[in-house]
């Protein structure tokens, strides 16, 4: 199953493809077997290393990035957008470490997907979260139409499926490596439901318990597909109104079928050519 | 700022002071005896603490080690064996660099020499070797070391060329290797430690030794050492491994790394020992807490040497120190330890090959190669009553301060008891003059109402300084006439001890003490003395708490006895643990099956080596033993004979 | 006959010192030489002047103009001689103080002699207690050795002292004057100077526009010497901003290693007030002992001033002995010893533990500082209310008894 490239925004710590360590440069496997190589000719990583900090997340979220931050590197979403966010990492009660320097909270993440919700730029959030003592990230969410489940109660530690012994490294979580493998068996015409998928990883696959937060999401996960959130297969609806589009954002107001006459506002001043390079401060 | 007069307040601290020296002469005796059941008591396994990894990034052991090549290997000894027996006299450093240039390292030659200073002075050559292989893929900014002396056939130390022809099988392996993060340099040393010190002082660009070790340069470096490995490997056949720890001056390598090459060798299935002793099968048995009882007391004895011999040291092994030459990389802030494999037929259990050795070597850098940070995590004081247990500084310290506290509650109840201490003016300048160690020139003879204490502080600190200066122009001077060096240290130091006697006689002469006087001699006596003891103990714990063991009751019953029984006893129990005798002590203990001539002769060896230890390489134990210990031993003596 | 030996004595302590390899592996530590005081700052700053570019551009020369013009002078001409230097101006500030003490003394006595309470005595040992004090603590001699400029610094505050106890105020109020000009913090001894010029009926508004107009003659006479004001922002801007958080032994280090960005500037206003806060309090509360004044604001500089060296301690710790009458109505004698005694054994311990050996961290090493800076507090405290327990007895008889109880004098 596969996600375009380009509404898939990737923040990593990027340290290990290239790592000297690694036997095999510039590759990253889902296990030991060397099947899937996750690090292939078709990943594109939008933030890597340093640039990987929880206020670019947030900004990232919130829309709020530098004026120079290329559209490739922004979450373009607005209110018809599913948006799935998965994170992993070393994590704790109500919080997830980032790049060995800074945490971000559970209190933050909401506070964020509030923001995003007021701002109108999701639709539905699919939440995951792979870390130790994950259910407690999504306890703290108070936005509508999240669906969130987690790798693990708190409490629970969350466990990494198998080493390499090549590497002498263990490779994947088992949650993910569980997703992953209900994932690879599906289509893009798939008919599984996300109640399916919030089923995956068992307690005697996971050892840690899946926990789900579904009392934000006004939906049955039993009737919403896997595919709203993955493999972004858009829901479309046809309709034979006139829709306005608004008059807020766009620059000339269009309205389908008649056209509108608006006369334009006179200059409050002078206008001048911005600066090329936004000055950042 | 004003002041008040406070009814209630008034004779509370007299009251205090009136209980602390009724009881302190209870209470110092019984605090010395818990903290003394009380640490060894840590021995116990639920006493102490199982070793930890607490550097995650090490991943120790979670790879498979795949070195095979045991027939290269074999090879590799048969032919530097063959070369070794060839070049009887000299380091067949041409063969080695050979072959570490055939793997394509890049290899270095390195010289150094030190001008012996004692006796007659002779000049010592000698050369090093060391490969650097270079990370595939990464900067050189950091590296690690595996190192292996080189000995000659007919070298007091069992040969070691299975290591040097281990060091070259491994570099052959690891050259084929993509996955180095770190340089790792391949070090053959010749001299012992005097090889090591120099190629680090070089590396570093540290002079060391006084300017009697000329390091030179190195024409090639690596990075930044982060971690090493000396190598010694006595025969062909292995049936244990021995992790030595115990560093220059007591100084001990961070306890992952000690704990990451038990943990390597346990996994490869190797039998692994500290101090030469595999653990206890049942360590919660008597015989168990026995077992682990003299493990930790070996590792004392052997860190209290404070020079860098793995188990057991110069003064318990006078006859075949066992050298470690990791103990120089830790000065340095490079976390190392030497594994010793050797074949012990006192040894149950199966016997493990060179391969598997190598294993565990391959095992322990691909750990080290994961490092991110210097070892920074765990414990660097610490002392290891059984290979995987520890008994860590927050468990040490608290029975070592019950048994040196008395020390400090009798300096405070000596101070208290001096008479009239409203109106003792000076107490202050005196009691200043010892902080400096009695330097502070001036005192108060002139007024007969104060005593006089200085003289009796400053003169055993003078004698002990001049003695530790003089013993090297004094062998210069005896190897004139003829006397071997070993011999004229000896002579120097037991002239210096048995004279000092006779210091009370000379001191007490100019100035008689009253009896306030030997009261605040005492309370100095004692407070420097504590501050020595303390002190020691963060650097050495093992020498500090033998030092406080032996002295603290000495220095709790120091003063003068009227009646002469008594005070021969006191003289007697201090003559017990002067210095020189302690030191005669400790060798005699490591050689009991000898005769004492040959106790002797060993005693005279051990005091030259401290000598060139504290001149080349930086021990501090003959330095401090004479210019503090000796000096509080006569200040001591002073008390008991001053009447 | 003494004064010679012992400064032989400390001349031969201070070269030895210099000659080991031992002490100068120490001496590298920042313990001894600050960004203020360090040496190898200076040659630099001698470097750049040679190729003709401010040494104040970069951040790395905080001497102030003139006395670096100096050491340039000596660096060019005679640098064989610094060492040599270094150990002349120690030993000079030695007999200063000596001399000081040697005053003091008297005044103290006379008194009493001439209103026939005590028996003119034989000499008293006090200044050669003085004089050896400041030769032979380790404080200064290692110092000394380490080449700080520090040691330098002492000899005009000596010279201050001196000259108080002398009453030569116009000796006493120019080398205060250069004593701020490289220090800055020394001004706080102008309040009991001031105190002290007006006690003896001399014009206090005088004194101050003399110490003032000589320090600005000399902030002139830098500028003019180096062509523009910039080195203003490089030692006095430095001393109060505190940018270089290299350890030291005083307080500001590691705090302001933690601290957050956003308050640095309140609680560097905070830490700074408290080495002048005290001047005028105390000297309006021990009017009639100006020096006593003088010795406890020395003490609480060299506390809480921005980049102490042991140095500075080394000259209060010398003095110390002046205070002698005050003894027996101290409280805390022993424990002060014990831990100046521990301070200066267990200081370069942790140091080289933390340093060298790297088994140790700085929590180790602040933890000394802590007990060091503790340590000054408490003997100026205690100096203090001794100072009030002895005008008490001398003026109520040493009698305490509160109705017909013993009764206890507490400080409140």
């Amino acid at each position: 199953m596969l996600i375009v490239v380009n509404h898939i925004i990737l923040m990593l710590a990027d340290d290990m493809a290239c790592n000297p360590r690694n036997p095999r440069p510039a590759t990253v496997f889902n296990n030991a077997n060397q099947h899937i190589n996750v690090y292939g000719s078709d990943v594109e990583v939008d933030y890597r290393g340093d640039e990987v900090t929880v206020e670019r997340l947030v900004r990232l979220l919130t829309g709020r990035l530098e004026p120079s931050t290329p559209p490739t590197k922004r979450l373009l979403t607005d209110d018809r957008s599913n948006v799935l966010i998965y994170m992993t990492g070393h994590g704790g009660d109500g919080f997830l470490k980032f790049q060995d320097a800074e945490e971000i909270t559970s209190t933050e993440l909401a506070d964020a997907f509030e923001q995003m919700w007021q701002q109108r730029r999701y639709n539905n959030i699919f939440f995951m979260i792979d870390t130790c003592q994950a259910a407690s990230m999504y306890e703290k969410f108070y936005s509508p139409n999240i669906l969130a489940v987690a790798s693990s109660q708190v409490g629970e530690d969350s466990l990494s499926h198998h080493l390499d012994s090549s590497l002498g490294v263990y490779v994947i979580d088992k949650y993910t490596y569980h997703a992953l493998d209900f994932m690879e068996k599906l289509r893009k015409d798939s008919k599984k439901s996300m109640a399916d998928f919030l089923r995956v990883c068992p307690r005697h696959q996971c050892v840690s318990t899946v926990g789900v937060r579904s009392d934000l999401f006004p939906r049955n996960p039993a009737d919403v597909r896997v595919t709203e959130f993955f493999g972004s297969v858009r829901h479309v609806e046809r309709t034979d109104r006139l829709v306005d589009l608004g008059d807020g954002d766009t620059e000339t107001p269009v309205t389908v079928g008649t056209r509108v006459e608006t006369a334009a506002p006179a200059p409050a001043g002078s206008y001048r050519y911005v600066a090329q390079f936004p000055v950042m401060s | 700022m004003g002041l008040l007069t406070s009814p209630t307040a008034g004779g509370s601290s007299k009251k205090f002071a009136n209980i602390l020296i009724k009881w302190e002469p209870v209470v110092s005796p019984l605090l010395y005896i818990a903290g003394i059941i009380w640490f060894l008591a840590l021995a116990y396994h639920p006493y102490n603490a199982g070793t930890y990894f607490s550097e995650n990034a090490l991943l120790p052991g979670l790879v498979t080690n795949e070195f095979s090549d045991g027939s290269e290997l074999a090879r590799l000894l048969k032919a530097l064996e063959a070369e070794a027996a060839d070049h009887p006299d000299t380091v067949p450093h041409p063969w080695i660099r050979a072959q570490f240039r055939q793997l394509g390292l890049q290899v270095y030659p390195h010289n150094f020499t030190l001008r012996y200073p004692l006796g007659n002075g002779s000049v010592f050559h000698g050369e090093n070797t060391y490969a650097v292989l270079r990370a595939p893929r990464s900067g050189s900014t950091e590296a690690l070391v595996l190192s292996a002396p080189y000995r000659r056939p007919g070298a007091p130390h069992p040969p070691n060329h299975a290591a040097v022809a281990m060091l070259v099988a491994l570099a052959k392996y690891f050259r084929r290797q993509v996955y180095w993060a770190k340089d790792i340099v391949f070090l053959v040393t010749e001299h012992e430690q005097l090889g090591v010190a120099a190629w680090l002082s070089a590396y570093h660009q540290q002079p060391v030794g006084h300017g009697l070790l000329d390091a030179g340069d190195l024409p090639g470096r690596a990075g930044s050492i982060q971690a090493a490995i000396n190598l010694e490997v006595e025969s062909a056949t292995v049936s244990h491994v021995d992790v030595l720890v115990e560093g220059l001056n007591g100084q001990l390598p961070n306890l992952d790394l000690v704990k990451m090459a038990h943990w390597i060798c346990h996994q490869e299935h190797i039998q692994h020992t500290t101090q030469g002793r595999a653990d206890h099968p049942r360590p919660h048995s008597e015989a168990g807490y026995r077992h682990s009882l003299q493990t930790l007391l070996h590792m004392m004895a052997s860190q209290a040497a404070g020079t860098p011999t793995g188990n057991h040291g110069h003064y318990l092994r006078s006859v075949a120190p066992v050298e470690g030459n990791h103990g120089h990389y830790l000065r340095y802030g490079i976390q190392a330890v030497t594994l010793r494999a050797l074949d012990d037929r006192s040894m149950p259990g199966p016997r493990s090959g060179l391969s598997h050795l190598a294993r565990v070597l391959e095992g322990m850098f691909r750990s080290l190669n994961n490092l991110l940070e210097r070892f920074h995590q765990s414990f660097f004081f610490y002392l290891m009553p059984a290979t995987g247990r520890y008994i860590s500084i927050g468990l040490y310290m608290p029975p070592f301060a019950l048994v040196a506290i008395g020390i400090v509650l009798r300096a405070l109840t000596c101070w208290l008891r001096l008479p009239d201490t409203d109106d003792s003016e000076g107490r202050q300048q005196e009691a200043e003059g010892a902080e400096s160690d009695g330097k502070k020139g001036g005192n108060a003879c002139d007024r007969p109402s104060e005593p006089c204490v200085l003289p009796c502080v400053l003169a055993p600190h003078a004698l002990g300084a001049v003695t530790l200066a003089g013993l090297v122009p004094l062998t210069q001077l005896l190897a004139a006439a003829g006397w071997p060096t070993e011999r004229a240290v000896f002579a120097g130091l037991l002239t210096v001890s048995v004279g000092s006697l006779l210091l009370p006689a000379i001191t007490s002469r100019r100035s008689a003490l009253s009896e306030s006087g030997r009261l605040l001699l005492r309370c100095v006596t004692l407070i420097e003395l504590g501050l020595l003891v303390f002190t020691a103990a963060l650097f050495n714990i093992s020498l500090a708490l033998i030092v406080t063991t032996l002295y603290t009751p000495v220095a709790l019953s120091a003063r003068y006895y009227s009646s002469a029984p008594a005070r021969l006893l006191a003289s007697l129990c201090l003559l017990l643990v002067h210095p020189f005798t302690l030191q005669l002590a400790a060798v005699a203990l490591g050689a009991p099956a000898l005769a004492w001539r040959a106790v002797l002769a060993a005693d005279q060896r051990a005091l030259a080596v401290a000598l060139v230890d504290s001149l080349v390489y930086g021990a501090r134990l003959l330095d401090v033993a004479c210019t503090v210990l000796l000096p509080l031993w006569l200040q001591m003596w002073t008390l008991v004979h001053c009447g | 006959m003494m004064e010679p030996l012992l400064l032989i004595g400390g001349a031969f302590v201070r070269l030895y010192l210099m000659h080991n390899d031992f002490f100068k592996n120490l001496c590298d530590g920042t313990i001894f030489s600050t960004p203020v005081s360090s040496w190898k700052r200076v040659t630099e700053g001698s470097y750049l002047m040679g190729q003709d570019i401010s040494p104040y551009e970069g951040d790395m020369v905080h001497e102030p103009p003139l006395t670096l013009l100096l050491y340039n002078l000596l660096l060019q001409n005679f640098a064989g001689i610094v060492p040599a230097f270094f150990i002349l101006v120690d030993l000079l500030t030695a007999h200063i103080l000596k001399r000081t003490a040697d005053k003091f003394v008297q005044k103290q006595e006379r008194p009493a002699v001439r209103s026939g309470a005590a028996p003119p005595s034989s000499p008293s040992p006090v200044p050669l207690i003085v004089a050896a004090v400041y030769l032979f603590n380790p404080c200064t001699a290692v110092s000394c050795a380490a080449l700080s400029t520090a040691g330098l610094h002492q000899l005009p505050l000596a010279l201050v002292f001196y000259a108080a106890v002398t009453e030569r105020w116009w000796v006493c109020l120019c080398s205060l004057s250069v004593s701020c000009y490289l220090d800055l913090y020394p001004v706080v001894l102008l309040a009991p100077l001031l105190a002290a010029v007006g006690a003896a009926g001399r014009s206090r508004l005088l004194a101050a526009l003399l110490a003032a107009g000589c320090w600005a003659g000399l902030l002139l006479l830098s500028a003019h010497a180096l062509g523009d004001w910039s080195f203003l922002r490089s030692t006095y801007g430095f001393i109060l901003w505190t940018w270089d958080l290299s350890p030291n032994v005083g307080l500001f280090w590691y705090f302001f290693t933690e601290m957050f960005q956003h308050f640095e500037s309140l609680f560097i206003a905070t830490f700074q007030i408290n080495a002048f806060i005290y001047a005028v309090p105390l000297t309006l509360r021990f009017r009639g002992q100006p020096v006593l004044v003088m010795f406890a604001l020395l003490v609480l500089m060299v506390t809480f001033k921005s980049y102490p060296s042991v140095a500075e301690a080394g000259l209060y710790l010398a003095l110390l002995p002046l205070w002698r009458p005050l003894a027996p109505h101290a409280r805390y004698g022993f424990v002060v010893t014990c831990f100046y005694a521990s301070v200066m054994v267990l200081a370069p311990v942790m140091w080289t533990l933390w340093i060298h050996a790297g088994s140790a961290n700085a929590n180790f090493f602040f933890a000394v500082t802590l007990a060091y800076n503790a340590a000054q507090i408490f003997l100026v405290t205690d100096l203090l209310f001794a100072q009030l327990k002895r005008d008490h007895v001398l003026t109520h008889g040493s009698a305490k008894e509160v109705e017909g109880k013993p009764a206890k004098l507490v400080l409140c």
